[in-house]
């Protein structure tokens, strides 16, 4: 578990991050969503080690890998087969327990760094190295770098082993650090805006390979992007910053079930200036359908509703970018 | 392999536990064939993970599949199906109508058995 406890950093007189608190857990996708300047890359730079944040902690706890997580996705099942496999891993997790390595640190802490990928916005490696070069420098550094995982991975992401790293495009550069990072075989993986820059073709191969290292290698996974889409079908929290502070970390599905949409006929139209009395974050209509974004909507709303004279009444389905700009709507308006 | 409507009103994770069902009934997947991680699946439909797990937790609670830690979801074996007499209420249920309809209709009970025999054989 990597567990993020209380950090701040600041760029001169500017606070990039002020107390900001989280945990990234094995088996685990954590989503990291927030608006320019929030504080995503500069949280995920301290957890990389290379910035060293001014106050707080950054507790690396190696457990190793195959260790049972709770939350995980992975169904528990009754058979001998699961029964054997659990008890192996109650067993692993004692002793594991018992000598965890538990470091603070990441900031030139080289060993960590071997067990923590990190793939940037903004790859820059060295440039006039080819990749095949670049490929040797890793070898040295990192003793659990596999070639083989390498190449592997490059069958499906295609770079030419001895084309020069200036001559990359943004999005290739981008497969080079995955591939990197991924072969490297960490236990935990960082990756600050992976899909911005990969063709539709690259970015489907990026996602099914991380996934696959989710749920083979049990990796715990950071990902920041503003493709709410992509975070949707892949996170199984989501956290969102907002102004250097953490604004909300729950699950997916809860933050989901926490705002209702729903379409709603007012026959007779509606007084608008009662909307926002109750907890109606959005809405917007045409002729007399209203659409409504309803934070904890229960029987109660549902009859103040019919009360304000609602007829036919349907709850919509909502992604998770609909529900990012209400909940930042509603921010603007406070 | 799986499709969703989202204009139903049935859950999505209803809708995964109803398509592996009938692809299970029909012998399109067959006991031991490997379906789709939870994380693939959710990639490919476009859905959270969490309601892919809620739809392979349901299907493993009545035995259809199987998971094998670090290996993957397996169809479990015929003998592994438990029989659940709330889902049996429930299915004989959501025929009644249906019969109903047929008997106002002046159908006879040989008649009415004829037309399940009839939709039986199509899921075969």
């Amino acid at each position: 578990m990597i567990k993020v406890d209380n950090i701040s950093k600041s760029y001169y007189d500017k606070v990039a991050i002020d107390g900001i608190s989280l945990t990234v857990v094995p088996g685990q996708i954590q989503g990291l969503v927030g608006d320019n300047g929030a504080g995503k890359t500069t949280l995920i730079k301290c957890m990389a080690g290379i910035y060293k944040p001014e106050k707080g902690r950054i507790i690396f706890s190696g457990v190793g890998r195959d260790t049972t997580n709770e939350k995980s996705m992975i169904v528990d099942k009754g058979s001998n087969v699961a029964t054997l496999t659990r008890a192996d891993e109650k067993v692993t997790n004692v002793s594991a327990g018992k000598h965890a390595v538990e470091q603070e640190g990441i900031f030139n802490n080289p060993s960590l760094k071997e067990k923590i990928g990190y793939v940037s916005d903004n790859n820059e490696y060295i440039g006039r190295y080819t990749i095949k070069k670049m490929l040797k420098l890793y070898e040295t550094y990192f003793p659990s770098f596999d070639k083989d995982k390498f190449e592997k991975l490059n069958q499906e992401f295609k770079l030419e082993l001895s084309g020069k790293i200036d001559s990359l495009s943004k999005g290739q550069k981008m497969r080079l650090g995955f591939m990197l990072e991924v072969a490297k075989k960490p236990e935990y993986l960082l990756l600050d805006e992976p899909t911005s820059g990969l063709d539709p073709v690259a970015k489907k191969t990026f996602l099914e390979r991380l996934v696959e290292e989710v749920e083979k290698e049990n990796i715990g996974v950071l990902i920041s992007s503003h493709n709410l889409s992509d975070l949707e079908k892949l996170c199984d929290t989501i956290t969102i910053l907002d102004g250097g502070k953490v604004r909300s970390e729950s699950g997916l599905d809860e933050l989901k079930e926490s705002l209702t949409k729903l379409q709603v006929v007012f026959e007779n139209g509606l007084d608008e200036k009662l909307l926002s009395r109750e907890a109606v974050l959005s809405f917007s209509k045409v002729g007399n359908v209203y659409t409504l974004i309803i934070e904890d909507y229960d029987s109660k709303k549902e009859k103040w509703l019919k009360d304000l004279g609602a007829g036919y009444m349907e709850e919509l389905d909502m992604s998770l970018e609909e529900l990012y700009i209400a909940l930042e709507t509603r921010k603007g308006e406070r | 392999m799986i499709k969703l409507d989202l204009k139903r009103d049935t859950p999505i994770y209803e809708q995964i536990v109803e398509q592996v069902k009938f692809h299970v009934v029909k012998g399109n997947i067959k006991p031991g064939m490997a379906i789709p991680s939870v994380r693939k699946l959710a990639l490919e439909l476009n859905i959270t993970p969490g309601t892919v797990a809620k739809a392979y937790q349901e299907l493993e609670r009545q035995g259809i599949v199987e998971t094998i830690r670090g290996k993957g979801v397996y169809i479990a074996g015929e003998s592994d199906r438990k029989p659940d007499l709330a889902k049996v209420e429930a299915a004989k249920k959501s025929l009644e109508p249906g019969l109903l309809e047929l008997k106002v209709m002046g159908f006879s009970e040989d008649e009415v058995t004829e037309v399940i025999r009839e939709l039986y054989g199509k899921l075969c």
